[in-house]
């Protein structure tokens, strides 16, 4: 049999807008065609080939090159659309490339005259250097492995853009508070195609209802926080190339709580640890799992390591770092998709059984979890029955055991725990299902019980919705909401009362009813500020700390 | 939704999969303390965090057999209306004899056991977790409670912020949901069933509900070399294939149900002046769902053949498929309707109307998941309510569907359509391994799940990988249309073509020591083929019954013995092994004599069946 043909590739349409200036992305929207329809029938079952279209471009600071160099060439984006398999590029000397293949249609049908092959890229940074950078697309056919075969390339199309002014311009951005935070009203001008914009305080995107659009001017109401902000303005034009503004404003005052912006995915957990060298946390990448991260420096963005998958099915079960291992305790802290009562443990991303409390009759979620004496605390819970449970137990790694310990003064879940100079307490929790009556007492482990601190929270927050409670030194913290209104307070051991510090805890939310409430909580003390993880709904999830040397 | 996590996920063929729809629901409210809400959607709320109006549903669990072991259970609520977010608790109610009509002021208090718990947010359907062993002990308690076997619960809420916020949720009930079938509550159980001797049968069309093909029947020393064909019944008029049970061939001829014993007996009429009933297949506990074009109806075979259910049908368009619970699946017209068991009559669980051009469904081995195929996709969708497993839509709209085949232990599937084998293993994307041009016949499978097929000319044995282990060309076979072959417990296949030849092949795909294809004496376009317990062949033309005999040796002698296995002899049969295997189900056949010899026994639960003479 012969072997199959290449026809030349044509240019059908190009949507594209390049500029020169690499603060800025622009994108290739082209619609490649064929002279004659590029078919391949594998001769048998399994094809010789992969049909592919080579895409090449050159890197450098000439007029002809696109990027400046190999990492900026790494962050074009590629659309991938069906058909079409785009793996990461890589770069041989100056040229950057990348291999698309695509699947047949069932017809053998590749690309013909009629249906063109759509190649969008996005996100190119230029390389400031203005002239006209070439990009060459090579159809063939590679062969596959151990097929006997050899590569059969076809023709190469070179395609060239011109590098020129950028297509849109931000300008005249203003701040009606001028050197103030709070809530304000931020006007710009957009020149070009805009189709929409975006605003980030701090890397930090800031959900906008809505902004009022005049021709080129720009305004939208929004709450600028304390603290310096380094406001980033993008502006999106109809083949989502951008231009970017990126302002500086020096605000003086310090929110004690600061909201972070991490790129590892959805915050689902904090890691409990016994030890302060580094901050382990749990993340959603990308709605098919999640794994484990680790921080070493100052648990903001940067220093993120990825360390290993979280177990299926246990992805927001209390997980807690205890003598170098991990472990998921558990079911959920609040999905109710997740009822589980199997433990785990890990030292090494394979995670091993370990037995479950003798109590642990059927799945929970909502138990309590906490470090304590040496040894991990578990305590209550909501049963995949609908049972409250109040019962308390804590593993000892050495002896591989559970110890039953003093029931808890009466069934909880969603109840929170935290040590502080040796003591254990005990802070809320739904004496029924999750979102019924809320306890607001708190209780210290005394010997065989639980006693009560008679140091209920002032109002408003005598009415529970949600809370954390954490400790930081020698302080015991509280972290919620109120009847509606946050509420952070801060007990000591000589101190009478809660000492309510500040209630600008919605500073990090975004939440607006008790549909859109937090579920899960996780606190961790790192490098002199309380970490805060509250589990919600995708996009409501918050990752913050909350640092009491800056508290009002 | 119902392909969540923690959802019940299909198993191995050992557990059976029960949908019950309840057989009393209601919701009462303090605020009315003696009003009754009969034939209402149900109403939960909660305020100040106090329940409000509670919900009462009770399910018969009479269709799961009193000694089945429960190995889980899931409870399933579908919004009515708006929902807030809300969760919901059911509490066990150990009174079972309450009435729809009861009010605040009569309801029978809850225990304090909690089955089962929810959230609902903005889903339409929720369930309760698939993990939840203190809800699988109860049903068992329940189960073997005695003479009356129900659960009821109650379900409220006690979720809303202090401070006066209401959370209020409506649910479907029974009589609400009657436009809407599957949206109404239930409780999904799986069971594993007690060890039972194998059934002498051949329940339905392709065998069984998996639609196998295959006989569970393994007969010793076959397949011969020849086959004697006689006629058992003829100048009649057939109007369904037969369904066999306890050997007993179960068929209509005109508008009688009748009875047949191949082994002598004249055919007896059960049942007469009935519709022309095309398809039948056994339900459990002796009872013969047969359904014509308008009726769909139950015979209890067992009471001596009363039609003790009738329910209209428009349409029929398909075969019956009868789960081993009960449950029973039709397509009318384009929509493929799921009755299941509710109390002695059956009632629609859900329907779905999937295009055109719709196969009968075809249920994975356990009966949680039901296959089927239509003109433009190939669907899988949960018994339980009718929801999408995964659907795959096809290149072209197909001319020619088999009916699917599911498998076993490998949880693979089947679909023949036109001429391309989809193979679905665990994944929701098909296999379709490289075979001819032709259209594919109806498939069979064997034992261990791997699939025949007849293209053409040629004879294919695809593994549940999708592989083509081996093939063969039939040589004379007159198939320019898709046969319908059938296979024995031992994987011999057993072919009739066009032209009324019978073709055999063993598993290895060679036909039988010194047979050849068998020209049969029988007239007329022969239907399908069943396989009876005994190891004979019977199929039918329009006016006739035909049997084909194994020609099985004068003497036979049997050294040893094995469950699921008929031992027969033309003239002489000889048991010279002792005892039988415990919990076996065995046939011993002679035309002469059955020689027993000494210490020959037969423990308990063995079920043997002896025939000499005939």
């Amino acid at each position: 049999m012969s072997d199959p043909t290449i026809p030349l590739l044509s240019l059908k349409n190009d949507h594209s807008a390049m500029g020169i200036k690499n603060d800025d992305t622009y994108g290739l929207h082209l619609e490649i065609a064929t002279t004659d329809d590029w078919i391949y029938t594998p001769a048998g079952r399994f094809p010789d080939y992969d049909c592919q279209i080579l895409i090449s471009i050159r890197i450098g600071s000439d007029p002809d090159d696109l990027c400046a160099s190999s990492p900026v060439a790494d962050n074009i984006l590629f659309t991938q659309y069906d058909r079409e398999s785009i793996p990461s590029g890589s770069c041989d000397a100056d040229v950057y490339s990348w291999d698309v293949t695509i699947a047949p249609e069932n017809d053998g049908t590749i690309i013909s005259k009629a249906n063109a092959l759509v190649i969008q890229m996005s996100k190119i940074k230029p390389n400031d250097a203005e002239g006209e950078a070439t990009i060459s697309l090579l159809p063939r056919l590679k062969a596959r492995p151990s097929m006997g075969k050899t590569d059969i390339n076809g023709t190469v199309m070179s395609y060239k853009v011109e590098k020129t002014t950028p297509p849109m311009v931000i300008k005249d951005v203003r701040w009606s508070l001028m050197d103030k935070s709070g809530p304000g009203t931020l006007t710009w001008t957009v020149t070009g195609d805009a189709q929409r914009c975006t605003i980030e305080a701090n890397g930090e995107q800031i959900k906008l209802d809505h902004y009022e659009r005049n021709d080129t001017t720009y305004k939208a109401d929004m709450i600028l926080q304390s603290g310096p902000q380094i406001v980033t303005i993008t502006a999106w034009d109809p083949n989502d190339n951008t231009a970017s503004n990126t302002t500086t404003m020096p605000f003086e005052s310090f929110n004690p709580y600061f909201n972070l912006r991490i790129s590892n995915g959805r915050p689902l957990s904090l890691v409990q640890s016994d030890q302060t060298a580094q901050l382990y946390a749990v993340f959603a990448s990308d709605g098919s799992g999640a794994e484990l991260w680790q921080n070493d420096q100052s648990g903001t963005q940067d220093n993120w390591k990825k360390k290993w998958a979280v177990l299926k099915g246990y992805e927001t079960s209390p997980c807690v770092y205890y003598k170098s291992n991990f472990y998921l305790l558990g079911g959920s802290s609040f999905d109710f998709e997740c009822f589980q009562n199997k433990f785990w443990k890990s030292s090494d991303g394979n995670w091993n059984t370990i037995a479950e409390p003798g109590g642990w009759k059927e799945p929970r979620i909502g138990q309590a979890v906490v470090l304590f004496n040496q040894s991990i605390w578990i305590a209550g819970g909501y049963g995949s029955s609908g049972k409250v449970y109040d019962d308390v137990y804590s593993y000892n790694q050495d002896q591989d055991q559970w110890t039953p310990r003093p029931t808890l003064p009466l069934p909880l879940c969603n109840a929170a725990l935290a040590v502080v100079n040796g003591s254990l307490y005990l802070f809320g929790g739904f004496r029924d299902m999750p979102g019924s009556s809320a306890s607001t007492k708190l209780y210290c482990l005394s010997g065989e019980y639980w006693v009560d601190q008679n140091k209920t929270p002032p109002p408003p927050a005598t009415v529970a919705d949600y809370w954390a409670l954490g400790s930081l030194g020698d302080d015991l913290l509280l972290l919620g909401s109120f009847n509606g209104t946050s509420f952070t307070g801060k007990l000591k051991r000589d101190l009478l009362y809660w000492q309510s510090t500040t209630a600008r805890l919605s500073d990090l939310l975004n939440f607006v009813s008790d549909d859109q409430s937090p579920f899960g909580f996780s606190t961790f003390a790192y490098q002199k500020r309380l970490f805060l993880i509250m589990t919600a709904a995708e996009g409501r999830s918050v990752f913050g700390y909350y640092d009491p040397s800056t508290a009002r | 939704m119902m392909n969540p996590s923690n959802s019940i996920q299909d198993t191995a063929s050992e557990i059976r999969t029960v949908t019950l729809l309840p057989e009393a629901d209601t919701y009462v409210d303090p605020a009315n303390p003696t009003q009754s809400f009969a034939g209402k959607c149900l109403v939960i709320s909660a305020e100040q965090n106090k329940p409000q109006k509670v919900a009462y549903v009770r399910f018969d669990l009479g269709p799961i057999p009193p000694t089945a072991t429960i190995t889980a259970c899931q409870f399933y609520f579908t919004v009515e209306g708006q929902v807030t977010k809300q969760v919901v608790k059911l509490l066990l109610v150990d009174n079972d004899t309450w009435l729809e009509q009861i009010t605040f002021t009569s309801a029978p208090k809850p225990t304090t056991t909690a089955i089962g718990t929810w959230q609902a947010k903005s889903k339409e359907r929720v369930t309760t977790s698939g993990t939840n062993p203190i809800l699988v002990d109860q049903v068992q308690k329940k189960l073997s409670a005695g003479a009356v076997r129900k659960i009821s619960i109650q379900a409220s809420s006690t979720f809303g912020q202090e401070g006066g916020a209401v959370s209020n949720s409506y649910w479907s009930s029974a009589q609400t949901s009657a436009t809407n079938y599957g949206s109404g509550p239930r409780l999904v159980i799986q069971y594993k069933p007690k060890k039972e001797p194998l059934a002498r049968d051949w329940s339905q069309s392709q065998a069984d509900a998996e639609h196998s093909g295959r006989s569970a029947w393994v007969f010793a020393n076959t397949p011969t070399a020849t086959y004697l064909a006689d006629s058992v019944l003829s100048g009649v008029q057939l109007t369904s294939p037969a369904v066999i049970q306890n050997e007993l061939l179960y068929l209509f001829i005109g508008t009688e149900l009748r009875v047949l014993d191949p082994n002598g007996e004249a055919a007896r009429t059960l049942v007469s002046g009935q519709p022309g009933f095309g398809t039948l297949a056994w339900g459990p506990n002796g009872l013969l769902y047969a359904a014509s074009k308008s009726e769909l109806a139950a015979f209890d075979i067992t009471g001596g053949g009363m039609k003790t259910i009738s329910m209209p049908l428009t349409n029929l368009s398909s075969q019956i498929t009868a789960g081993s619970d009960g449950s029973v699946y039709v397509v009318q017209g384009s929509t493929l309707f799921a009755y299941v068991r509710w109390g002695t009559k059956l009632k629609v669980s859900w329907s779905k109307d999937l295009g055109s051009q719709v196969s009968e469904a075809t249920l994975s081995a356990d009966g949680s998941v039901a296959y089927i195929a239509a003109a433009d996709k190939l669907h899988a969708r949960w018994t339980a309510d009718g929801s999408k497993k995964w659907s795959y839509a096809l290149p072209a709209q197909a001319k020619q569907l088999a009916t699917p085949v599911a498998g076993g232990a490998t949880n693979v599937v089947y679909f023949a359509v036109d001429n391309k084998l989809y193979v679905f293993k665990d994944s929701s994307y098909p296999i379709i391994p490289e075979l001819g041009a032709e259209p594919l016949s109806q498939p069979v499978i064997d034992r261990n799940d791997t699939l025949y097929v007849v293209q053409g000319t040629k004879l294919y044995k695809v593994g549940p990988d999708a592989t083509v282990q081996s093939s063969v060309i039939i040589p004379g076979i007159a198939a320019n249309k898709p046969v319908q072959p059938v296979m024995d417990g031992d994987g011999n296949l057993f072919i009739i073509d066009y032209a009324n030849k019978l073709f055999i092949y063993k598993s290895n795909l060679e036909p039988p020591a010194g047979f050849t294809p068998q020209v049969l004496p029988f007239g007329g376009s022969l239907g399908v083929l069943q396989v009876a317990p005994n190891g004979s062949l019977f199929c039918n033309s329009p006016t006739a019954l035909f049997r084909l005999t194994p020609g099985v040796g004068s003497t036979v002698e049997v050294s040893s013995y094995a469950d699921g296995t008929s031992y027969r002899a033309a003239a002489s049969l000889v048991l010279d092994a002792a005892a039988l295997p415990e919990n076996s189900s065995i046939i011993f056949q002679s035309g002469g004599t059955i020689t027993i010899e000494s210490e020959f026994s037969v423990p308990v639960g063995t079920e043997v069946v002896f025939r000499a003479g005939s």
